[in-house]
């Protein structure tokens, strides 16, 4: 009686074998290679066992020693273990003693794909998807296309995974298909993730119209003219029932609305997302009280040119007026310039009528803290400017002290309004106190020069913005930061902490030292 | 004024949302650069504790700003880095190559670039970073290209493109 003895390589998952088609039942079979030893010439081995393709499968001995056999399997086979056991005859019919049995590990599981956006879906917006494969098996290397239509046209080649797919300011808003190619991976055991292209569509949302609004007071009639940076047709509601018009972008033409009683009431513009408005303050129709553009228009101009009666100004985008302060208009209220302007006058000068005022630029405004006008709730001002003071000079009434420039800023944070939200102060002031004795609603404070103190667990859980340059003396553990910051910077710090204790909001964070 | 804070951690524990991480001297940050937080555009981690390790292919592609310094290991080349880098910073623990002047970049800003690896720049290496260089059309900010330390020294080839490099607007290009 001969003995058998078999070895197998199970640790290799079983090769999937289009080269096996000529076996007339395998749509596709798998097949392993099993080495075992034949002791006698004339011996026969058996296979048995789910899914062999043809069980038992004698192979008789035709030599002593090591042999290989390639042992197939069916298409339907899909346990990812099978047991097989081999038995043996010698040459003369006597069974072998005892049968041999292992477990195959089979792999018939495709490359799973995913594809998540990771980005913006929004016209005008940055977008990111990740196209990933997951598998047990994946290839080394990758190199499929992902074509996308609709609402962006390109095809990428993607060599990596995940692949990552990005488009900023995303032209068209609609439907976005991700087509990703059939075929586009081979797993290591020839697993195809799919023989035909799998299709992810995503929506696209339209950008809001950059809009002009205008509120006038008993206006018998208005002429208008708008151009476009890119040319495209704007449209007015006029506010007093008339339907609404479309006009073409010049920067010459100018069109002409007669009311039918004098109105007071918006007057509303429309333009595409991406246009760009530009002109000079002149050219706002006179008799406004209420002015708003967004977008990022570039109007240009003195102060001294707006309407007389205007009391809310909001301009965002890029703007770059000129003037004194003095010639704003009396009754103003609301002023909010966004861009490169440069505004001068002292704080003196201010109307006194005015509840928010938000400047950007390069602005050379001087006073004292004490001329701020006590209407003032909300008060930012950058570039250049020379104001000074003492903290217990701050109004009551503010809840936004942004500054930027030089002066003589003193006193202690433990005077500083109980309502402030927002404390921003550009250059050199001298302000003393420790953390805790900040006001317990405020959410942004930058220093870009303190030598405030405290342990990181007195700062008001509120904040979110948190940049104190210079030499700030700051002690604690991150673990007691506000609970919801998005900006942390800090300069010179004995602060300590392990990262994993971060607030999980955090957007920014910077410590030097 | 003795400053003792310290930060340590891994990459991995880092806020999803982190746009801008800039740690410098007392930290002790692991961790590979694939498990940075796919938001950042800025990555400062100056300190000889750090110990990140990683490849160059494996940073994100929409970083701007990438300075590195510290006990890491970072290896790739300077063709795998993200396209949208415009100031680079490499130092200690890096070792990175030049093997061709294929960078295929369509942002052709740039602000400051400094590599000093441990391991030097070959002659081919420098020569390929100028060459690839001088393609910038707008320098910003430093406008300093620095390529000394243990760098080798450029060939007719690396010096003809720093020429350009200089002329396009960079104000200073420091080699060996």
């Amino acid at each position: 009686m001969s003995s058998l003895k078999v070895t197998k390589n199970d640790q290799t998952p079983i090769a999937q074998s289009p080269s096996i088609s000529d076996v007339a039942s395998a749509v596709m079979a798998e097949q392993i290679q099993i080495n075992f030893n034949c002791e006698e010439i004339g011996q026969q081995i058996i296979f048995t066992g789910n899914g062999i393709q043809s069980s038992p499968v004698p192979f008789q001995c035709n030599s002593v020693g090591s042999q290989n056999f390639n042992l197939r399997f069916t298409s339907n086979f899909e346990s990812n273990t099978n047991r097989i056991t081999i038995s043996g005859f010698d040459n003369s019919g006597n069974p072998n003693s005892a049968n041999s049995s292992f477990n195959l590990p089979i792999d018939t599981k495709n490359p799973v794909l995913s594809v998540q956006s990771t980005g913006s879906l929004n016209q005008g917006g940055n977008t990111e998807f990740q196209v990933l494969y997951e598998d047990l098996n994946l290839p080394a290397s990758f190199d499929y296309t992902v074509t996308l239509t609709g609402a962006i046209s390109d095809a990428i080649n993607c060599l990596s995974n995940p692949c990552v797919i990005q488009h900023s300011m995303v032209q068209d808003s609609g439907i976005l298909t991700l087509s990703v190619s059939a075929n586009a991976v081979t797993d290591t055991v020839g697993n195809v993730s799919s023989t035909t292209a799998v299709n992810f569509n995503y929506n696209i949302l339209p950008a809001p119209d950059i809009n002009l609004v205008f509120y006038v007071q008993g206006a018998t009639s208005l002429d208008l003219g708008i151009k476009t940076s890119n040319g495209k047709s704007w449209k007015v509601n006029w506010g007093d029932l008339s339907p609404i018009e479309t006009f073409s972008s010049s920067d010459s033409l100018r069109y002409d609305h007669t009311f039918l009683t004098p109105f007071s009431g918006e007057i509303s513009i429309s333009v595409a997302w991406d246009s760009e408005i530009s002109g000079t303050l002149s050219g706002l129709p006179s008799g406004s009280k209420f002015i708003e553009i967004s977008g990022e228009n570039t109007l240009s101009g003195n102060i001294s040119t707006l309407p007389t009666g205007l009391e809310n100004l909001d301009l965002s985008g890029n703007s770059n007026l000129s003037g004194n302060v003095n010639s704003l208009p009396a009754g103003l209220k609301i002023l909010r310039v966004l861009g490169q302007n440069n505004i001068a006058g002292g704080i003196s000068s201010l109307p006194t009528s005015v509840n928010s005022i938000e400047i950007l630029g390069q602005n050379t405004i001087s006073g004292l803290i004490s001329q701020i006008p006590s209407s003032i709730t909300e008060f930012t001002i950058k570039g250049v400017n020379t104001i000074s003071g003492s903290t217990n000079d701050l109004s009551a009434n503010v809840s936004v002290f942004s500054l930027g420039g030089d002066g003589s800023l003193v006193g202690s944070i433990a005077n500083l309004p109980a309502q402030l939200r927002v404390l921003e102060i550009d250059r050199n002031n001298n302000i003393t106190g420790t953390i805790s004795e900040l006001p317990s609603n405020l959410e942004v404070i930058h220093f870009q020069s303190t030598t405030i103190t405290g342990n990181i667990s007195g700062f008001p859980q509120s904040l979110r913005s948190i940049d104190l340059s210079g030499t700030p003396s700051i002690t604690g553990n991150f673990l007691s930061l506000p609970t919801n910051l998005e900006k942390f910077r800090l300069n010179l710090t004995n602060a300590s902490g392990s990262i994993n204790s971060l607030p999980s909001t955090l957007k920014e964070f910077e410590v030097i030292g | 004024m003795l400053y003792d804070g310290s930060l340590v951690g891994t990459i991995s524990d880092l806020p999803q949302e982190l746009v801008r991480l800039s740690l410098l001297n007392n930290i002790s940050i692991s961790g590979n650069v694939i498990d940075l937080p796919r938001t950042l555009k800025t990555l400062s981690l100056i300190g000889f504790n750090n110990t990140v390790t990683g490849l160059i292919s494996d940073l994100l592609p929409n970083l701007e700003r990438l300075d590195l310094a510290g006990t890491n290991t970072v290896t790739g080349d300077f063709t795998e880095l993200p396209k949208d880098i415009t100031y680079l910073s490499l130092s200690a623990g890096i070792n990175i190559t030049a093997s061709n002047t294929n960078w295929n970049r369509t942002n052709l800003n740039y602000r400051y670039l400094l590599i000093h690896p441990n391991i030097g720049l070959t002659t081919q290496a420098v020569d390929n970073i100028l060459v690839m260089l001088s393609e910038i059309t707008n320098w910003e900010g430093n406008k300093t290209v620095s390529l000394k330390f243990n760098n080798q020294g450029p060939s007719s080839v690396g010096l003809n493109a720093r020429t350009v490099i200089l002329s396009n607007g960079a104000t200073t290009v420091n080699h060996n």
